[in-house]
């Protein structure tokens, strides 16, 4: 049975003296890093909020419809993690119907999902919360370890909503490193007792867990959740979606911070993937992730769905600011946006 | 078993190994070279090292990103005008519960430190206005318990309002929302994190810790409120 990992801490810089063998307490002390790293650093994926006295949290439109989606989510999971924990913040429901609305929250894994937040209901909130309307609901769903998985809060009723405050996913952390994983990032701490010699089958499950860790320890960079309507036609009068200016982006945009993993010495960027979940009335729409370096265009946005576009962008920090057109006289709804890393090649 | 050489290190000298060791026929793999015993595999422990310990401080976690401005338009639609933070009009949304890491040096037992923008401007008037972002420690205190919290002398990040347009670069400075270790006043009877035990289904319990943020704002009191249009948070680096 593995043992319980030590504390998580970064370890000495200093290891190992020049010019002398490595010991077995250093050996464990980057054991130790390596399993922190893999079972703590859980993932909070995206969420979505609204204010009170919001329009969708009076009216909600997130209904699942042929034009409207669910609130949907891009968790890239961690190695290891098998499920995640979805809490929704509610306001109770609207309609007046007999049975009470609920949500069920479904991921790619589990197509079927949970039902939850079941919530009576209640009049529409106004700029403040209430005690008697606001009530919290969690789900807990399956997801594939090392997977990007789509998460959708899928409403049971198109006429009667329940009224979404907030939403978060988070990952269920475990208390060991799964010995039997087939991602093989466990090391067993059993084998570099003091007094026993390191072999080397058993030194190079180091560095192997390390790279794995890198090469898999991608993560959401960027999320939002929230309903932008853009009718400006052309590239040129784009409409940046938070500072509401169009055109070209002034000296000092509205810019979100951007912070990767860290990615191979050798490359120039990190390679990234943006998705939109949006939709044009006529047309074509545009999402324009503008980055420090460069920008990644998520284009041909036509019909409801899921459109994506791939880039590099600036190793350790980058900005980012999000601008939407359209190709011709019509309305461009952005209902969410990410930025994912990708993984990198063994 | 072969053990392969991956080619050279990210450097030498100052203490310093940085960088991902690469082999010849492909990137990122790294691999020890020497055998057990041998005092040159030193020189491997420490890359090992420097290489861990980089991708620790570099790969910090977003907690939250969301904008809050309506659907065709820089400003959301909540402006508390009130100058109360006992209030249940300061209260601008609610998310959680967020697991928070542990600080790769500091550990499990010592609060974390989140790293918080926002974006606001005032509405009006002449005076500073406040945005705060609060940590708490359970769901009850969030909303039900509000307007008892008359001390709620910590667990926050402050942000002061002065302007009626929004700052430079979109957002505010960064602020550090340093989680206390010790409950302040009689009604925080729960630190402002917590930790929690989590059933993982299958597997075990495990404590997590974990916090509940609350994004609130004040006005002057004299008609004129605050915008929030936009949160951004992420974890501090764990470097730090």
């Amino acid at each position: 049975m593995p043992s319980a990992p030590r504390a998580p801490r970064g370890i000495d810089f200093d290891p190992v003296k020049v010019g002398r063998p490595c010991i077995q307490p250093r050996a464990l002390e980057v054991i130790d890093a390596i399993h922190h790293h893999v079972q703590w650093r859980r993932m909070t994926g995206g969420c979505v909020a609204y204010q009170a006295g919001a329009a969708e949290l009076t009216t909600p439109t997130r209904l699942g419809t042929a034009t409207i989606p669910n609130h949907g989510f891009y968790h890239l999971v961690s190695p290891n993690a098998r499920f995640i924990r979805v809490t929704v913040w509610t306001a109770g429901a609207t309609g007046s119907g007999a049975a009470d609305p609920y949500l069920t929250c479904t991921t790619t894994t589990d197509g079927t999902g949970a039902v939850f937040a079941r919530v009576p209901h209640a009049g529409a909130p106004g700029a403040s919360f209430t005690d008697d309307a606001v009530q919290v609901h969690s789900a807990t769903v399956e997801v594939t370890p090392g997977s990007l998985e789509a998460v959708t809060l899928v409403q049971n009723s198109t006429s009667d909503a329940v009224r979404i405050i907030s939403a978060v996913v988070r990952e269920v952390p475990i208390g060991t490193v799964d010995p039997d994983g087939a991602d093989a990032l466990y090391i067993n701490p059993d084998n570099f007792e003091p007094g026993t010699h390191i072999i080397d089958t058993e030194n190079d499950d180091l560095p192997l867990g390390m790279n794995l860790l890198r090469r898999q320890g991608k993560k959401l960079l960027h999320s939002d959740n929230v309903e932008a309507r853009i009718t400006d036609v052309g590239v040129a009068n784009r409409r940046d979606i938070l500072s509401w200016s169009t055109g070209a982006p002034p000296a000092d945009p509205a810019n979100w911070n951007i912070y990767p993993s860290v990615n191979l010495p050798e490359t120039s960027g990190v390679a990234v993937t943006c998705y939109v979940l949006g939709r044009a009335t006529a047309g074509v729409g545009t999402l324009r992730f503008a980055f420090s370096g460069g920008n990644i265009d998520v284009g041909a946005i036509g019909p409801l769905g899921i459109y994506t576009g791939t880039g590099s962008i600036a190793k350790v920090s980058d900005t980012l600011s999000k601008q939407g057109y359209i190709s011709v006289a019509g309305t461009f709804y952005h209902y969410a946006s990410f930025v994912v890393e990708d993984r990198e090649a063994a | 078993m072969a053990i392969t050489w991956t080619g050279p290190f990210g450097g030498l000298g100052g203490g310093g190994f940085t960088g991902w060791s690469n082999n010849a026929t492909g990137a990122g793999t790294l691999h020890t070279r020497y055998r057990d015993g041998d005092p040159e595999s030193s020189f491997a422990w420490r890359e090992m090292a420097g290489n861990l310990n980089l991708h620790l401080a570099s790969s910090r976690r977003l907690v939250c990103s969301q904008r809050f401005n309506s659907t065709t338009g820089a400003d959301p639609p909540k402006s508390n005008t009130g100058n109360d933070w006992t209030s249940r009009d300061a209260i601008y949304t609610v998310l959680g519960p967020i697991i928070l890491t542990p600080n790769a040096r500091r550990g499990m037992d010592q609060p974390p430190r989140l790293t918080v923008r926002v974006r606001a401007r005032r509405t009006g008037g002449a005076a500073n206005h406040h945005v705060r972002l609060y940590a708490v420690g359970s769901e009850l205190d969030c909303i039900h318990g509000w307007p008892f919290t008359g001390a709620r002398g910590a667990g926050y990040v402050d942000f002061t309002i002065s302007a009626g347009t929004y700052p430079a670069g979109g957002f505010s400075a960064e602020g550090t929302l340093t989680i206390p270790s010790d409950p302040v006043g009689w009604y925080w009877a729960r630190q402002a994190w917590d930790h929690l035990a989590v059933s993982t289904i299958g597997q075990q319990t495990v404590e997590v810790m974990t916090t509940h943020l609350v994004l609130a704002a004040v006005g002057d009191g004299a008609g004129n409120g605050t915008y929030v249009a936009a949160l951004e948070v992420w974890e501090e680096a764990p470097g730090a």
